[in-house]
């Protein structure tokens, strides 16, 4: 069972819930990351996602080890889809077990802000005009649609 | 020495390619690597100072030493999640 996986597929939340769980576990808490339809006032028609395959895994489960060590939790499993997401679909999905829900709950939170940060992914925003742009989480990135 | 980088996102599609081979002096630094691909394509100079460097699948600084047949690759800030 990978608890950290790059799919083309979409991702069904409970079979990460079901990765983490352990009858240890009295939480577990999810963060599902979907596609929404705008972006400022622009209207979104889906994303992309392209992966660095090899260290996005990697990367994914140095976040794991990480949140393992900081915070006092059962498992977790994160699962990233890449190609192309429709609205309302998921591109992310995050799962954590402990014994107690704010641990879930906190290590959830830190696991998709690193993943934000440090997972080479990067998504293309298609816009229902037919305009596409490539995002870059920097807030100075000079590439503006 | 020959250098294989891979590329990704607005860079490659920037470059046409995925990935090129490049060819660095000895003891080259990602500063010297980054020169050399800007050099290649002069389009990515305005993306420079965002753009980050890995070798064999952890980040490494401009500072860092390139060694021979590692794999090198260059991409803009990362955007996963949702």
């Amino acid at each position: 069972m990978e608890m950290f996986e790059i799919v083309e597929e979409k991702i069904d939340p409970n079979d990460l819930v079901a990765k983490v769980s352990t009858p240890e576990s009295g939480a577990i808490s999810t963060f599902i990351g979907n596609t929404r339809n705008f972006t400022g006032d622009l209207d979104v028609a889906y994303l992309f996602y392209e992966a660095y395959h090899d260290m996005a895994v990697k990367m994914m489960e140095q976040i794991g080890m990480e949140i393992s060590r900081n915070f006092n939790i059962e498992k977790i499993a994160i699962t990233h889809r890449i190609g192309r997401v429709n609205i309302e679909e998921s591109s992310v999905v995050i799962a954590v077990s402990a014994s107690h829900r704010v641990d879930a709950i906190k290590a959830c939170h830190k696991a998709i802000d690193s993943l934000k940060e440090i997972v080479p992914i990067w998504k293309k925003e298609f816009m229902s005009d037919g305009r596409e742009k490539w995002i870059a989480n920097d807030p100075h990135w000079p590439l503006k649609i | 020495m020959n250098v294989k980088v891979l590329l990704f996102a607005h860079l490659k599609e920037m470059a046409g390619s995925g990935s090129l081979s490049l060819k660095l002096p000895p003891g080259a630094t990602g500063e010297i690597l980054l020169d050399e691909l800007v050099a290649k394509f002069p389009e990515a100079e305005k993306l420079r100072s965002f753009l980050r460097l890995s070798m064999n699948g952890s980040y490494i600084t401009p500072e860092d030493l390139i060694i021979e047949n590692s794999e090198v690759a260059v991409f803009p800030p990362v955007s996963g999640g949702a």
